[in-house]
């Protein structure tokens, strides 16, 4: 018996060594990613809208919802909301999309008491929305205010728009030419700068500042990294990348990698949410570094759906699944909201 | 979580000196077969390598109440010795729902001080690696586990017990890795029934 037990425990040794040999890194480190797990709630953030009177304002896969106050516009079987846009009187616009005939179409709905009026319904049909209030159809870019859709751009087919900070970037086909062209259009929806584009499917984009700099991030496939250019409107995009990702991204095609830029100590800094980290561009000294500590800390691993400017130093973060979490880099810190 | 930990130590010191009863049940060949289903609560997770952050316990581990089930065979090697090998399954949910597998592959070294043939108080140490599994990441590691089981026998053969303790994995990287700082010591506490047959 004793030798059945030593021939038993010799194997589960041998097992345990041969496991060792083929021992397997995580990405990152496994409980390090546990402790920064965030708390998940039922609700599956789509986006952060904005905030009005100190209320915080974002799209979920059920509806509208005011955190707080719970869904204030709901999805229904046959109208399913895409994409909001809350304005500076707290009024909203919303995009839905008619589940039979998959058309969208803007509705209106302006404050009224503690409530909203009835929905207006904005004419034409629209393919997209930014929560900038930027919306655009088949052939125009439109500037949503009020009721009214106001057209900006005409004579293109929108192929993907990104926003940042009130600005949005867009790349476009001009239904002449069939040639692409970049857009850069301000809150108000006006064209700060446009230039002769290309098929690049740009990943990021964010306004440095108010300097008329403006950072871009496309996917390098040849060196699997991500890089950041730099585009101005009397230079258009630069050559040469302006710096290059430290960290891995899952943000890559089909969707905007969130990012913010703030100033500090008299050096800017553009900050990306990669995959398990932040990388912090310090545009002054010109340096990238990964960050998982401070603000990171409780952010790093969550997946975030957007980023905006709140005030000062103060960023909000739509996280897909733990809601909205605010970002304070005077203090290096984050909580959820 | 420190006066846990030392809680558990003197236990098992106390357990070590055999004042409960002289005389023995078991005989060198006995062997035993347990199966155990329980929970397990988180316990503590400690950056051994980032004096930055502090060791987070309980609900601060961000790791939620889990399930823990085993199934352990052992020998006796004399009256108060076993030895025998376990495999378990944990599980638990970590804040953002997350899934945290650990699959400890260990060998068992058992004492058992108190025997009366209707009652058996054991301590028992494992030592081996856990597979461990979150979100997309992978690690084998370092296991060790020390737990105490008070068992009524209801016959011959069939005893119930109550098994609790500690159970630790350690998660390494060294200075080349661009994860030194993630290294650490997670503790979970698990607490479960136990089913054993002795022949």
């Amino acid at each position: 018996m004793k030798k059945n037990i030593l021939v038993f425990t010799l194997t589960a040794l041998a097992l345990l060594c041969l496991a060792v040999a083929c021992n397997l890194d995580a990405a990152d480190g496994i409980y390090s990613e546990v402790a920064a797990s965030t708390e998940s709630t039922d609700v599956v953030t789509r986006s952060f809208v904005g905030t009005y009177a100190d209320k915080y304002y974002f799209l979920s896969d059920e509806g509208l919802f005011r955190l707080g106050d719970g869904k204030i516009v709901a999805n229904t079987e046959g109208k399913i909301i895409r994409s909001a846009y809350l304005d500076a009187s707290g009024n909203i616009v919303l995009l839905t999309q008619d589940a039979s005939t998959l058309t969208a179409g803007l509705t209106y709905r302006a404050v009224s008491g503690t409530g909203y009026a009835d929905p207006v319904v904005i004419d034409g049909t629209y393919r997209g929305l930014l929560t900038n209030g930027i919306a655009w159809d088949d052939a125009k870019i439109y500037k949503v205010s009020g009721s009214t859709a106001t057209e900006k751009v005409a004579g293109v087919s929108v192929v993907y728009a990104l926003e940042s900070d009130g600005y949005a970037f867009f790349s476009v086909k001009e239904t002449a030419t069939d040639d692409y062209r970049f857009y850069v259009l301000d809150e108000n929806g006006d064209t700060v700068f446009q230039l002769l584009g290309d098929s690049t499917p740009y990943v990021g984009f964010q306004p440095v500042g108010t300097s008329g700099v403006y950072m871009l991030i496309s996917y390098d496939a040849s060196h699997n990294t991500f890089k950041g250019y730099r585009m101005t409107s009397g230079g258009g995009i630069e050559d040469e990348a302006w710096f290059t990702l430290n960290s891995t991204n899952q943000y890559a095609y089909s969707t905007q990698i969130p990012s913010f830029c703030y100033t500090k100590d008299a050096k800017d800094y553009i900050v990306l949410k990669c995959s398990s980290y932040f990388d912090r561009y310090n545009i002054t000294d010109d340096e990238i570094e990964s960050i998982d500590k401070g603000f990171a800390t409780n952010l790093r691993t969550a997946e975030i759906t957007n980023i905006k400017h709140i005030s000062g130093l103060i960023f909000v973060a739509g996280t897909k699944s733990s809601m909205l979490y605010e970002i304070d880099m005077e203090n290096n810190s984050s909580r959820q909201l | 979580m420190k006066k846990t930990i030392l809680a558990m130590l003197a236990l098992v010191l106390i357990l070590s000196v055999p004042v409960f009863a002289k005389n023995t049940y078991y005989f060198a060949g006995d062997t035993v077969f347990t199966i155990k289903a329980g929970v397990d609560f988180p316990g503590f997770i400690a950056f051994y390598n980032d004096p930055t952050r502090e060791t987070l316990t309980l609900r601060e581990t961000h790791i939620k109440m889990g399930g823990y089930a085993s199934i352990a065979y052992q020998g006796y090697l004399n009256e108060r010795f076993a030895l025998g090998g376990e495999l378990a399954y944990v599980f638990n949910y970590s804040h953002s729902n997350l899934l945290l597998t650990t699959v400890p592959i260990t060998a068992r070294l058992t004492y058992v001080p108190v025997q009366t043939g209707r009652f058996d108080l054991a301590a028992s140490l494992n030592l081996g690696g856990a597979f461990i599994r979150y979100n997309e990441g992978k690690y084998f590691a370092p296991f060790a586990s020390l737990t105490v089981t008070p068992s009524f026998f209801i016959n011959e053969n069939w005893g119930i017990g109550v098994e609790a303790g500690i159970m630790v994995t350690a998660e390494m990287y060294t200075k080349k890795s661009n994860k030194h700082d993630s290294s650490a010591f997670a503790g979970l506490l698990p607490v479960t029934l136990s089913l054993s047959y002795r022949h």
